[in-house]
């Protein structure tokens, strides 16, 4: 697209978490939302996170950008090129953050200032964090603006949100994003409300820019389908814990956990009709009211003994890992089989 | 709060039923506005040009004249010393409106800070913010300010003061409940991941976001602000002789309002208009800029 907004070429970094544990303070004590989540994220490369509401996707984004409600505590290691961002101090840390890590929200509408125009929103964290000039900054983000497809850039600079479409904004904020060049981009559900032509737009838009700028991007949603297509990599989050990692379509070729497997029962496909979708019986569960033993227990239809007692470990199974006692037996088969004898229908009051 | 609230409430009702009314509504809504912006002119200009526009010396006694009917020479009558009561109103446009622009002053500046801090950083820092503007509130603020004067003497100067301390609180807690809900909103949040300081998210972000509620207190701060000094003064606790205020006039005229009915008359008319019209202007201020919002 344009060169000058690539003039500075970095090499990517990779985001590492292990065994990230987050709890927010309710009332006096300290309740988990995510725990000991396990992810990693190369120099650009898109990583999917999926998992229901409540599941702690966006607890984990959060925990990777710092902006956890008051009274929160990670611990664990959070490792931006092997320096652990938990042990810095705040205001290090913060620098880091803002420098390293841009975020990218479902609602671009609410997350922009909506009294400042979009030149004046594009280039504000370059004129704080990078020391730019008035006219340099607003060089660039016009070639920002150019670079994430909107038209008409310098028209734009000097609109005001409420003036623009919310697939325009969405592109705004991921052009704020961008501005001072990051190195790893958080999409908290960013494509969840805007149309489905748009959201390929903005599909097409991130993986350009993770592959022009080594941008390594974790891409959040609860669309499977669409975490498959976009993601080098899936994770999928139950209960605050990330039940299984695939790589690229196996997830959907060859899911290994019960939960995964089920998820993608519940989707409807044009390859056949039924005449009603399988759900999971039950509500999800979230990490703060997640029973003992595996939190997916009561849920799951092969649960068996050991799974009240304790949590399952991470297996490797076939090129990912599952977090089951049984990811090792062939569960989507038996799973399909079980519908086939008792029918849609059960499976569905199950 | 809640009467701040409640004003608010009001006023946005009022601009709803406004943008819907007829085209005689927006004609009378433009007549006031006119007036009213006419009336504060003509008050500043009084104040600005006071030696120009004043036809005598408004502290020249006439001893053997007091509490006069309007005359040829003195068209709004004399008052007790036999002065010429329409000099003086010119004349005391000078402190009514400087009092009350310093006193909105002295509570913005501290005022605005504090409500910030308290809601910002919340905690104890908001505990400590908090609970001192409570003890401040325990006083009723006429009260508080007579105390004060009591205690350091009677003078503008001490009123002014005495009366901006409990207008800090007032201003202090709309803008912590003010930026406490701003500071919930996404935006900020989206400040904070950028890595802004506090200065910046809370002066560049979100101060221009409660400028409706900053304009509306301040208009009507400064309104109540007239009113108080202009007590304190009728109580003697405000401007002393030579200095002239309307509060002091009325205090003067008091004794002898069944002698001559003007020296009350004019400047309580004069404190009201005030009043009246800076309200209707602050009004039409922030529908002003809802009206622009609109059209964008």
């Amino acid at each position: 697209m344009s060169d000058a907004a690539n003039t500075t070429p970095r090499a990517g970094r990779s985001l590492s978490l292990q065994e990230v544990t987050t709890y927010l303070r309710i009332g006096k004590e300290l309740r988990p939302v995510i725990v000991r989540v396990d992810l990693e994220i190369q120099p650009g490369e898109t990583v999917g996170l999926v998992g229901e509401s409540g599941s702690g996707k966006s607890m984990t984004a959060r925990t990777i950008a710092g902006v956890l409600p008051r009274g929160a505590v990670s611990e664990g290691a959070l490792l931006l090129d092997g320096e652990n961002l938990l042990e810095m101090s705040p205001r290090a840390r913060r620098d880091v953050q803002a420098r390293e890590i841009g975020f990218v929200f479902q609602d671009p509408r609410a997350y922009i200032d909506p009294l400042w125009r979009i030149g004046d929103h594009v280039t504000e964290a370059m004129r704080v964090h990078l020391g730019l000039s008035r006219a340099e900054s607003r060089a660039r983000a016009v070639e920002l603006l150019d670079a994430v497809g909107i038209d008409q850039p310098e028209r734009r600079m000097h609109q005001f949100p409420d003036e623009l479409s919310g697939g325009m904004l969405q592109r705004v904020m991921i052009a704020g994003a961008l501005s001072v060049d990051p190195s790893i981009l958080l999409a908290d559900e960013a494509t969840t409300a805007v149309d489905v032509t748009t959201q390929a737009e903005i599909v097409q838009l991130l993986a350009r820019l993770s592959a022009e700028r080594g941008l390594s991007v974790l891409f959040i949603t609860h669309d499977l389908a669409l975490a498959d297509i976009v993601c080098s990599r899936v994770c999928v989050m139950y209960a605050g814990r990330i039940v299984e990692v695939r790589e690229g379509r196996q997830i959907f070729e060859d899911p290994a956990h019960p939960y995964t497997i089920d998820l993608l029962a519940a989707r409807p496909t044009i390859e056949h009709r039924v005449a009603r979708l399988p759900v999971i019986k039950g509500s999800p569960a979230s990490a703060m009211d997640a029973p003992e033993g595996c939190p997916f227990h009561p849920r799951c239809r092969f649960a068996i003994d050991e799974c009240l007692e304790g949590v399952p470990a991470m297996v490797s199974v076939r090129g990912g890992s599952a977090r089951c006692f049984r990811a090792h037996e062939d569960l989507a088969a038996m799973a399909r089989e079980q519908t086939a004898t008792t029918g849609g229908d059960d499976a569905a009051q199950r | 709060m809640s009467t701040v609230v409640g004003d608010m409430l009001v006023f946005e009702h009022e601009t709803s039923s406004r943008a819907a009314g007829g085209r005689w509504e927006g004609l009378f809504q433009k007549v006031v506005v006119v007036t009213s912006g006419a009336i504060l002119l003509g008050i500043v200009c009084c104040a600005l040009f006071a030696p120009w526009l004043a036809p005598r010396n408004p502290n020249t006694i006439h001893l053997f004249n007091p509490y006069m009917a309007p005359s040829h020479g003195f068209p709004f009558g004399q008052d007790s010393a036999g002065r010429d009561i329409l000099s003086r109103l010119i004349y005391g446009a000078r402190l009514s409106l400087l009092g009350p622009a310093i006193v909105v002053g002295i509570a913005f500046v501290a005022g605005v800070p504090l409500g910030f801090l308290a809601a910002y950083r919340g905690g104890w820092t908001d505990g400590v913010i908090s609970r001192v503007f409570d003890v401040v509130f325990a006083f009723p603020p006429l009260l508080l300010a007579v105390v004060i004067v009591a205690t350091f003497g009677a003078s503008f100067q001490t009123a002014v003061v005495a009366v901006a301390i409990t207008y800090i609180p007032l201003m202090g807690r709309v803008v912590r409940s003010a930026a406490l809900v701003e500071r919930s909103k996404p935006y900020v949040e989206e400040c904070r991941l950028q890595g802004y300081g506090a200065w910046r998210v809370l002066f560049v972000h979100m101060m221009p976001n409660i400028a409706r509620v900053l304009i509306s207190q301040t208009t009507l701060y400064f309104a109540y602000g007239l009113l108080d000094l202009s007590a304190l003064s009728f109580l003697g606790l405000g401007a002393q002789p030579p200095q002239i205020d309307w509060g002091g006039m009325l205090e003067n005229a008091n004794q002898g309002v069944f002698q001559s009915a003007t020296g009350v008359v004019f400047p309580a008319v004069a404190i009201v208009l005030l009043v009246v019209s800076l309200n209707f202007l602050a009004d039409w201020a922030l529908d002003y800029e809802s009206r622009k919002a609109g059209q964008r």
